[in-house]
């Protein structure tokens, strides 16, 4: 490999650890390469293991290898997930929220809420802080990681309402309100 | 006068036809839908839902069906009609009160 394809695949590398879960279009846009150059550099970078991608309808979206260690595909489900993404949001603009501020703004159940930040935890998306008799919730991982896969990898309508569905059923189950 | 005869006859027969076929897509569509939310929450409760919907689809399409082709006495096809219909708010039943 010559140095000009060299430094071009370390241009591509770089531009997917500062945009996680870009598309092609997106990194033709950003780094005004030709279409067969950049997928030629995101095969050799991919059979390298230096990235990963998902196909999600119409894009395939490349992500560094290790930004989210071994739950990365975890992640990109949860981002797929209306909900999760509006707590997530939710938690970065409103500093340390409980649940019952997030039942609130977002208006779903504190059923639906508590099931949700039960799974951004178990991701270590977020971290609960223990303030009295309340919990409350902030970001664990480098925000500006997360709100470029949040800006990069969106729902698309299919997995909005199922999303939607799933929430109606969340609400519809008992569960005791926490703080 | 023959032709709108013709389709005074058939007109109903194809909006009915249409409307019934229109329902079992829905459903599907609707028991599609419950699918993908599982595979993304893992919810088991919701595979109840999906279950009723399918039988749903299931239950037209044997109730259309049977206007056309007679594969079973009419009395029994239609107890095993009201039997899905009961399936059907059963499984919701079981979906909304079910843990997850």
């Amino acid at each position: 490999m010559n140095d000009e394809s060299n430094s071009n695949t370390i241009r591509v590398l770089r531009h997917i650890q500062e945009s996680p879960g870009c598309h092609l279009r997106q990194i033709k846009r950003e780094l005004d390469m030709s279409m067969g150059t950049i997928q030629y550099h995101l095969n050799l970078l991919e059979k390298q293991g230096k990235i990963s991608s998902e196909r999600q309808s119409l894009h395939r979206h490349y992500f560094p290898i290790g930004l989210f260690e071994q739950n990365e595909r975890d992640i990109l489900k949860i981002l797929n997930q209306e909900t999760a993404r509006e707590i997530l949001m939710m938690v970065f603009e409103k500093k340390k929220p409980t649940q019952t501020d997030i039942a609130n703004i977002i208006k779903i159940s504190s059923a639906s809420v508590n099931w949700h930040i039960k799974r951004l935890i178990e991701l270590g998306l977020i971290l609960e802080i223990k303030d009295g008799k309340f919990k409350r919730y902030t970001i664990e991982k480098d925000p500006k990681h997360i709100v470029s896969l949040m800006k990069n990898y969106h729902p698309n309508i299919w997995n909005r309402w199922s999303n939607r569905l799933a929430e109606t059923f969340l609400s519809l189950s008992k569960e005791d309100k926490e703080q | 006068m023959i032709l709108s005869k013709l389709f005074l006859e058939i007109e109903p027969f194809g909006i009915e036809s249409g409307i019934e076929l229109g329902i079992v897509a829905f459903a599907l569509v609707l028991f599609a839908l419950s699918i993908t939310a599982y595979r993304n929450t893992r919810i088991k409760k919701i595979l109840f839902a999906a279950a009723a919907f399918a039988l749903f689809a299931i239950q037209l399409f044997v109730d259309s069906i049977e206007d056309y082709i007679e594969f079973l006495d009419e009395n029994i096809t239609g107890i095993i009609v009201k039997l899905m219909t009961f399936a059907i708010l059963v499984l919701f039943f079981v979906a909304i009160v079910k843990k997850r």
